[in-house]
């Protein structure tokens, strides 16, 4: 490309092409600038949405839940053992609850769907105890996770109570996987009773 | 157009190209004014802070700055922070600046590196760990690096590498098989790191990612710090946003079990220092559990383990002035702690507004500046060293002693009830456990009769005297001084429990919720009468089974056999299990309950 020569022959034309060349020569670079804008807001330099602010896993959760507000004297209600396990599929569990023999009385455990067998249901004076496990073979293991609940305790309300507690045991209450207890929080359950 | 056509030649064809030009040209332009770079005097501003330039502040805290060198995040730079760490410097100039204005004003201020790696890339136990470290850095971390210039190269004090498990096994580490691989690949690439020039950062473990159950798995990884010169690190967020030392030994101060172990297990190693590459409020990392985020309100799930229930609040910027003094204070306590990297400033995006340091920069930035250490000339090649680096190695309990007064004493009532009257213990044999912590910041813990009779004076089961009467136990410390008198308990949160009843007798309440102590304190235990012997759950339970080598269906049998006796507990079963998967052609499989199909 002849530079000179492109001058030269740009001074032949006249006025009016030229200012229309000129027009579209500034519009080419308005173009090109303006789109850098939008390039700049549509596309960010570098986006970090994908890093990950590293949290621990998501928790371990064992709850307690009546499925009853108003409790009164006499009243059976029950108690769900609910187990909330987001990311970690759980081998095996053991879950003990406490409660206010003067209180309330338990009357029957019935397990739940977390676990597909339950090899210990047993109460106690004060305390009961549930045991939940994986089955296993030798070609395949299951693991359950996610949130579900492990067993519903039916109670009956023995002597009225502005509050009693019905709690897991911290010490030997377990959630175990690979050999671990895994379990992060335990939340009791406060009754009045009427 | 006319003008065109009439050319048909060379004028038509340069204009073209001269418009291609001119396009490419206002592209660059925009580019560079539009563009973030802070090299541009007409966005750069000058901190309206703080003392003067070179003085690295005393303080632990730094930040982690992400995507932009914010004006915020200029402020607390020029504050001189212990540390800082920067994401992908190699890609970002802005980042790179941020270092470079650092490293000019505090050249003895230390600079992290990440390198970010997309979760895509993974690597698993079917890989070999060398050959997966080097593959690592062949693929993604040396490509990066290379691109530093050499003086650039020469201001990053620490090198990371895969954020914690984030590239192996799809996030999983935790068996013994894991832990190993994990330790093999990161001793590779440490090497790596440091053939090619850097000091590795090892770990970055999340919060509450690993215990210290499995720091003798990292033993060589660490050995390997040791040897290079590197620094190791922890992500140090409190989830339930409180101010609580016991409680934060399980999250933001986590580390600590850390150091107790090796204080305890591999000396040599427990002076090797720690970074917490990341910290703040965090909880499960949604867009809300950052500091200005929003606590969750009572019935909402993770209410309580993710904070809600104060006095610390999220979306308040005073709480966490609050929250981040009293961090400071402890990480100051660890010598080996070198500073904690604030996540994050310089990304406003929804994912990680909440954790934004902007709004309290000008803040932490005098903050910082009034915690400056002895002055020194900038850019000083001598220049001033935090003192608590050069601290005696850890304490095994891997803090200071703690500021608890001595002196309380703690009444400890035994008390039957009957017909909802209580009465003072009189009924045989039971024992009560306490333990709390000592005036030197450790535990301590005894065990002794409750007493039955009118005696005033009892001993616990080493020996040491105590005040008692009917039922009742007064603890103010042992041993007696010489005058005979007894010197106190310190203050803080006990745990008082009964641990052995006669038959007949259960106690109300197991275990008994804890107590605070502090000057003169009385706890009650109650006790009803029932039938059965009472004994703690668990207090019987048989050693864990001799793992087996080949995994049957008859040793599980035998297996649940035992856990339905209750000779072994959920973690033994457990174990046993997860041993027994990891064999060849056993499937393993994760299902959803309610939903599962169990195969029954």
């Amino acid at each position: 490309m002849n530079f000179t020569k492109l001058l030269r022959d740009f001074k032949k034309i006249g006025q009016k092409e030229k200012f229309l060349i000129l027009l579209l020569l500034s519009f080419t670079f308005l173009l090109g600038f303006s789109s850098s804008y939008i390039i700049g807001f549509l596309a960010p330099i570098r986006s970090d949405s994908n890093i990950v602010a590293t949290p621990s896993p998501q928790p371990v959760i064992l709850s307690l839940v009546s499925t009853q507000n108003d409790i009164k004297l006499r009243d059976n209600f029950d108690v769900a053992v609910s187990l909330s396990s987001p990311d970690t599929g759980i081998e095996a569990g053991d879950f003990i609850v406490y409660f206010d023999p003067l209180i309330v009385k338990p009357l029957k455990i019935t397990p739940g769907k977390f676990f597909p067998s339950y090899p210990v249901q047993k109460i106690e004076n004060n305390f009961l105890k549930i045991s939940g496990v994986v089955t296993y073979d030798t070609k395949r293991v299951i693991l359950p996770k996610g949130k579900a609940d492990v067993a519903t305790i039916s109670f009956q309300t023995l002597k009225k109570t502005d509050d009693t507690l019905i709690y897991f045991d911290p010490d030997h209450t377990i959630v175990a996987s690979n050999g671990r207890n895994i379990l992060n929080t335990m939340s009791s359950l406060s009754l009045a009773i009427k | 157009m006319t003008f065109f056509r009439s050319q048909k030649g060379e004028l038509a064809l340069g204009l073209t190209l001269l418009s291609t030009v001119l396009i490419l040209m206002g592209i660059i332009t925009g580019s560079l004014i539009t563009g973030k770079n802070i090299n541009n005097p007409l966005t750069a501003k000058n901190s309206p802070t703080f003392k003067s330039q070179g003085t690295l502040s005393q303080s632990k805290l730094g930040t982690f700055i992400l995507s932009n060198y914010s004006d915020g995040a200029q402020k607390i730079v020029r504050a001189g922070p212990s540390v800082i760490k920067v994401l992908d410097p190699q890609a970002n100039d802005s980042l790179m600046q941020a270092v470079r204005d650092y490293k000019s004003m505090y050249p003895q201020g230390i600079v992290l590196m990440r390198v970010y790696v997309p979760q895509s890339v993974q690597y698993g136990l079917d890989d070999d760990p060398v050959e997966s470290a080097q593959d690592f850095w062949d693929r993604h971390l040396g490509p990066e690096v290379t691109k530093l210039s050499a003086s650039d190269k020469q201001l990053i004090d620490y090198l990371g590498g895969p954020n914690y498990n984030e590239n192996f096994q799809s996030n999983k580490l935790s068996t013994e098989q894991e832990l190993t691989w994990f330790n093999n690949f990161w001793i590779k690439l440490m090497d790596l790191m440091s053939t090619n020039g850097f000091k590795p950062n090892f770990g970055e473990f999340y919060v509450a990612g690993i215990d210290k159950e499995q720091i003798p798995y990292f033993v060589g990884a660490l050995g390997k710090v040791k040897e290079l010169g590197g620094i190791w690190s922890y992500h140090g967020y409190t989830l339930k946003y409180v101010t609580d030392a016991d409680y934060e030994r399980g999250f933001s101060l986590h580390y600590r079990t850390f150091y107790e172990y090796l204080a305890a297990n591999h000396p040599d190693l427990a002076n090797i220092k720690m970074v917490l590459t990341e910290g703040g409020v965090d909880c499960l990392g949604r867009p809300q559990d950052g500091w200005n985020g929003r606590d969750p309100q009572p019935g909402e799930e993770f209410y309580g383990y993710c904070g809600g229930e104060g006095p610390l609040r999220r979306g308040n910027a005073d709480n966490f002035k609050t929250y981040l003094p009293w961090y400071d204070e402890q990480l100051k306590k660890d010598s080996y702690i070198l500073g904690v990297t604030l996540f994050q400033i310089g990304d406003n995006s929804n994912s990680w507004k909440a954790g934004n340091l902007e709004p309290i920069a000008d803040w932490l930035a005098t903050y910082l500046g009034g915690q400056a250490g002895p002055t020194s000339t900038p850019g000083s090649p001598t220049p001033t060293r935090e003192p608590t680096t050069n601290n005696p190695p850890a304490s095994p309990t891997g803090s200071q002693p703690t500021t608890n007064p001595t002196g309380a004493t703690l009444t400890v009532r035994i008390v039957l009830v009957k017909n909802g009257k209580e009465e003072l213990w009189n009924k045989g044999k039971a024992q009560v456990y306490i333990a709390g912590p000592t005036e030197r910041g450790e535990q301590f813990s005894v065990v002794m009769d409750v007493p039955g009779g009118n005696q005033t004076t009892c001993k616990d089961q080493e020996g040491h005297d105590f005040a008692c009467s009917k039922g009742t136990i007064n603890w103010a410390g042992a041993p007696r001084n010489s005058n005979g008198s007894y010197p106190g308990t310190a203050s803080g949160s006990y745990s008082v429990q009964i641990v052995s009843l006669p038959k007949g007798f259960a106690p109300k309440r197991y275990p008994n919720p804890g107590v605070t102590v502090g000057g003169n304190t009385t706890t009650t235990l109650e006790i009803v009468e029932k039938e059965g012997q009472w004994k703690p759950p668990g207090t019987t339970r048989a050693p864990t089974p001799t793992q087996t080598q080949s995994y049957t269906n008859k040793d599980y049998e035998n297996i649940i056999k035992e856990y339905e006796k209750e000779t072994i507990t959920a973690l033994e079963v457990s174990r046993w299990v997860s041993q027994a998967s990891r064999v060849p052609n056993l499937q393993i499989m994760y299902c959803y309950p309610p939903g599962c199909d169990f195969g029954e």
